[in-house]
């Protein structure tokens, strides 16, 4: 299952990237095209991003649960309580690293679209939208145990 | 050139995500199922459109959303701790 989802996401983004390369490629003429599917990739990113964050959300409402079942004491439950959430801050502002950058590249493509144009600047904005992702999967992923 | 650079960016960030659901552990199945939901999601958002608009406000949203909800977790889970151990007068 877990590969399963793996093939899968690296079908569906691999598919986004390889689209827009084929669109900058045909000319002039694909600008629309780019911007559609820049379109298209940021409400992906948005709806991913949404849905991520509720996934994490209810994980870490059961993980601190977990934390007061656990807990011996007033005392030690309210340490371990504090020493989870100083591990969960790199997720949370990694998730919102990921809004604003969708948000400033939605700016940018709202720019594009006006002057019917792909800039630098819609460009640069995607890029940073895609390595947000990267932090993101980095931070879950250590919080999950699944190593750095 | 610059779109090929993105498209690589995302290739190279679909190559990351996926070593990392393969490397999770047995004790990290809920992160396995949130990557499950991100992909279901990319999917289902690639389908419809969006107004730009509504993508500037989800992104907000989302952002607010972030800390409120955290700090509505941290209280419930404070309060479950003080009513398992309540504080002797």
């Amino acid at each position: 299952m877990k590969r399963l989802a793996g093939v899968v996401l690296v079908a569906a983004l691999a598919c986004a990237g390889l689209g827009l390369v084929a669109a900058a490629a045909a000319g002039c003429g694909a600008q629309a095209d780019v911007l559609a599917r820049s379109r298209g990739a940021l409400a992906g990113a948005l709806v991913a991003t949404d849905q991520a964050r509720q996934a994490f959300d209810a994980w870490d409402t059961r993980h601190q649960h977990e934390i007061v079942l656990k807990a011996t004491s007033l005392e030690s439950g309210q340490a371990a309580l504090v020493a989870w959430r100083s591990r969960r801050q790199p997720v949370l502002e990694a998730f919102i690293a990921a809004y604003l950058a969708i948000g400033g590249a939605a700016t940018a493509l709202l720019v594009a679209e006006q002057a019917k144009s792909v800039s630098a600047d819609l460009i640069a904005r995607l890029k940073a939208v895609a390595d947000t992702y990267v932090r993101l999967t980095r931070a879950v992923r250590a919080v999950g145990g699944g190593g750095s | 050139m610059s779109a090929l650079k993105t498209a690589l960016e995302v290739l190279d960030f679909a190559r990351r995500a996926s070593s990392a659901i393969e490397g999770l552990t047995a004790d990290a199945k809920q992160v396995a199922a949130l990557v499950q939901r991100v992909v279901a999601g990319t999917v289902s958002a690639a389908t419809g459109h969006v107004e730009l608009s509504e993508i500037l406000a989800g992104s907000k949203a989302g952002q607010a959303a972030v800390k409120s909800e955290a700090a509505a977790r941290d209280k419930a889970a404070d309060d479950e701790l003080t009513e398992r151990f309540p504080k002797v007068p």
